[in-house]
């Protein structure tokens, strides 16, 4: 299927041509309506032919489901097809969040979601961890975890969570001078298996971020009263957590290649500014660089695998890679979420105003043929591609 | 306050509302089913009673948005006052406290889905009882689940059994524990009450100072837009209560309010020591377009003196006296500046255009019901004129927004 070049002239063009593909989901569909163009059980076990597959969870819109699907979409000759993969439970419209975990085995993908327990709900640490293999979900028992966050898969099939314990609100000094609810916070490695978990890291502050990993270690955002640092975590347990840079309190959406960590931050003395930054450990020390600077929003940076980089471009008008620009079905914020293994696919995060006309593109380089997920109804988060587990913005 | 608020009960009865729900989620926690927990124990036994009626429930929300001088007592008594100022440039003074109807309304929606009372279907032994109080299991009681103080071996000021039978003393008091929130938070802006948009920081605190309402949280999704509850997704609180603010279960409940958001570049680690400017971006994460910021449509009580709080929406999406000149801290007695604003306000988001003042005027009294926080219902013919009720007042308001007229409270 010869798909242009999407551009910025030609993608109202190109996507309503996209749309009539053959096999692709009729817009409007949900997960749950849709006819999938593959069998469930050849998703959940097959590696079918085709483009990489990606892996995603969709959640009916609203604050009331309790259940979202997971699924695999996989670009083919006839366009994308999607199938339903797996489902977890949660609580009441709970943001659900995860990877894919690499393994030679069973396919197997981990979540992190609000659990539905009673005891649990309201906190900011009422996440559950939820591991599926071959769409089935393991007994795995690991709560405590934060909202909204994403495990990382280590790998030997560990996963790296986030969690913590409610503290003390400030008292009325404190909180006049700004200061947040100091938690216990940790990071732990939990056993994909049988659940386990050890501690890596703890601090009462606010906010252990899991960034990344370089090297051999993960690369923990520790933000607290005093401001944030990048710590660098050994898993194995065998040195200590130690500080390898400070920085500005706004860093987020990490992305790396194992070596280095790209990531954007407000500039330190600039409250306009903001910059994407590429973080390389060097001698054991971090040393980083600005890649670009931009006034007014924050984009959100990707480092795909020949190095280029992707961004949001400026003014919501689409997106950047290199200097290149790009646009999906119109202006809206948009945020490469992640890449597969040679680079040649990514998934684009595509946010106009209205959440509603959110929308999943996997986008294939050079070309730049978008495809759209058209899981109209629910709001959905990427997983990752299968064949590039560690490729996701965090 | 309950920190996660309950997004169910919020859809549930958004869901009722539309006559599509049955059956609502409904805790009702009772002090012996609480007991065990190892956690809170609740002091008071949930109520008997009924959910008022919507115009019922508008009516509820004028009266507290008045603060302890409009409830009297029909709710708890307090002597503490609002500060309220900045020096940016408004001196800082104490006045009554008071709140605009858009926060508290939004507020009682994310908590409570405008729920005092429901049929349990929770906990398994309270099943098949009567509508009585809604308590989730950390205490949470009623339409502002109000949890402070709410727990055994706590002593607080107010009478917790009316909090658990009176809609209205639970919402009061739900708004006294946020103007304790808004007393210790840093400014935002220049801390004017009559301003949704100045209220962020005390939204924060309502839900607990936590970092995971920082909108610079890493695990946000980055471009979010305006909280939309019927999408959902993660947001910070504070977030949601002005996504709430904008997105009314239906034009009945409240007239929308299209918020300006803090630049989160502003920020730090927490919320700044020396305070926040005056919000003008369009969403938590755009600041590329503006808005501007919303006097409350029932602000307008004399207040002591009141806070200087008429203003139109400039261009930049700030804010400026209808005069054009420099906001002034102003005071009946000097008879400088502009007035407060007595109701009915004209809410609009500003965008990009500049348009859409914020003004008040005498002839606007008469739209009492549309704007504020009263809104009829009945007719769908009455459901729907407040809309264009406030769609003209904001076409007049256009007009004469050059024109500032002193007037004293609608209330």
């Amino acid at each position: 299927m010869g798909l242009p070049p999407l551009r910025l002239t030609t993608a109202l063009v190109v996507l309503p041509l996209l749309a009539s593909l053959g096999g692709s989901p009729r817009a409007g569909a949900t997960p749950s309506n849709q006819r999938p163009t593959t069998s469930t059980s050849e998703a959940r076990g097959g590696r079918a032919a085709g483009g990489p597959e990606l892996f995603y969870v969709a959640s009916p819109w609203g604050e009331a489901a309790t259940a979202s699907e997971i699924g695999v979409a996989q670009p083919g000759p006839d366009g994308l097809r999607r199938a339903q993969w797996g489902a977890v439970t949660h609580g009441p419209g709970a943001v659900v969040r995860g990877i894919v975990v690499p393994t030679e085995g069973p396919r197997r993908v981990a979540v992190v979601a609000a659990s539905g327990s009673v005891s649990a709900q309201g906190s900011d640490f009422d996440a559950a961890l939820h591991v599926l293999e071959n769409g089935l979900e393991l007994p795995l028992s690991v709560e405590g975890l934060v909202r909204g966050s994403r495990p990382l898969a280590w790998p030997d099939g560990s996963l790296i969570v986030e969690g913590g314990n409610v503290g003390e609100v400030p008292d009325s000094v404190r909180a006049a001078r700004g200061a947040l609810r100091e938690d216990h916070l940790f990071v732990d490695a939990v056993s994909g298996v049988d659940g386990r978990r050890r501690r890596l890291v703890e601090a009462r502050g606010y906010a252990l971020h899991v960034a990344g990993v370089m090297g051999r270690r993960v690369v923990v955002e520790r933000i607290d009263d005093a401001g944030a640092a990048l710590l660098l975590v050994d898993v194995t347990g065998s040195e200590p957590p130690r500080v390898i840079t400070l920085l500005p309190p706004f860093a987020r959406d990490f992305s790396g290649d194992g070596a280095s960590l790209v990531f954007v931050n407000r500039d330190a003395d600039e409250r306009a500014i903001w910059a994407v930054q590429r973080a390389t450990l060097v001698g054991g020390r971090m040393e980083t660089s600005t890649l670009t600077r931009q006034r007014g929003d924050a984009p959100a940076p990707f480092l795909l695998a020949d190095g280029l980089l992707a961004r949001t471009a400026p003014n919501r008008l689409g997106l950047v890679i290199g200097s290149e620009r790009l646009s999906f079905g119109g202006d809206a914020f948009d945020a490469v979420v992640a890449a597969n293994d040679d680079g040649t696919w990514m998934a684009v995060d595509h946010l106009p105003a209205d959440p509603r006309a959110e929308e999943i593109f996997l986008v294939q380089r050079p070309r730049g043929a978008a495809l759209p997920l058209r899981a109209t109804g629910s709001r959905v988060e990427v997983l990752g591609f299968a064949d590039a587990p560690g490729r996701v913005v965090r | 306050m309950k920190r996660g608020g309950l997004p169910t009960l919020a859809v549930g009865a958004f869901l009722a509302t539309q006559g599509q729900a049955q059956g609502a989620y409904c805790p009702s926690y009772t002090p012996a089913l609480t007991s065990g927990s190892g956690g809170a124990r609740c002091a008071v036994a949930p109520a008997d009673g009924t959910n008022p009626d919507l115009v019922t429930w508008t009516s509820i929300f004028d009266v507290v948005g008045d603060g302890p001088s409009g409830w009297g007592p029909a709710g708890p008594s307090t002597t503490a006052g609002l500060p309220v100022g900045c020096g940016k440039p408004t001196s800082r003074r104490v006045v009554s406290p008071h709140f605009p109807c858009p926060v508290l309304q939004a507020i009682a929606m994310q908590e409570s889905g405008w729920r005092q009372f429901c049929v349990p279907t929770t906990p398994a032994a309270v099943v098949g009882t009567g509508s009585r109080t809604l308590v989730t299991f950390d205490c949470g009681y009623g339409v502002g689940q109000v949890t402070s103080g709410m727990r055994v071996g706590e002593a607080p000021s107010f009478d917790r059994s009316r909090v658990a039978a009176d809609p209205l003393y639970n919402l009061a008091t739900g708004a006294l524990l946020l103007r304790d929130k808004w007393a210790v938070t840093p400014c935002v802006g220049d801390r004017n009450p009559d301003l949704v948009e100045d209220w962020y920081g005390a939204l924060w605190a309502y839900n607990g100072l936590s970092y995971a309402n920082n909108p610079n949280n890493p695990n946000l999704k980055a471009g979010r837009g305006v909280y939309d509850p019927t999408v959902g997704g993660a947001f910070a609180y504070q977030e949601r209560v002005l996504g709430w603010m904008e997105h009314p279960p239906s034009p009945v409940h409240w007239v929308a309010v299209a918020a300006a958001y803090p630049d989160r570049g502003d920020l730090a680690a927490g919320l700044p020591s020396s305070g926040l400017p005056e919000p003008t971006c369009a969403s938590p994460t755009n600041c590329a377009t503006s808005r501007g910021v919303h006097l409350s449509p029932c602000a307008g009580s004399p207040r002591d003196g009141g806070v200087d709080t008429a203003g139109s929406v400039t261009p930049e999406g700030g804010v400026a006296p209808i005069d054009g000149g420099p906001l002034a801290p102003s005071t009946p007695d000097e008879g400088g500046g502009v007035p407060p604003f007595s109701g009915d306000g004209v809410i609009d988001d500003g965008g990009t255009e500049g348009e859409g003042a914020v003004a008040a005027t005498d002839d606007n009294a008469a739209v009492d019901g549309g704007c504020g926080c009263r809104v009829g219902v009945a007719s769908p013919l009455e459901t729907w004129w407040p809309v264009g009720g406030c769609v003209a007042f904001a076409l007049c308001v256009s007009a004469r927004r050059r024109r500032p007229v002193r007037r004293s409270a609608r209330r």
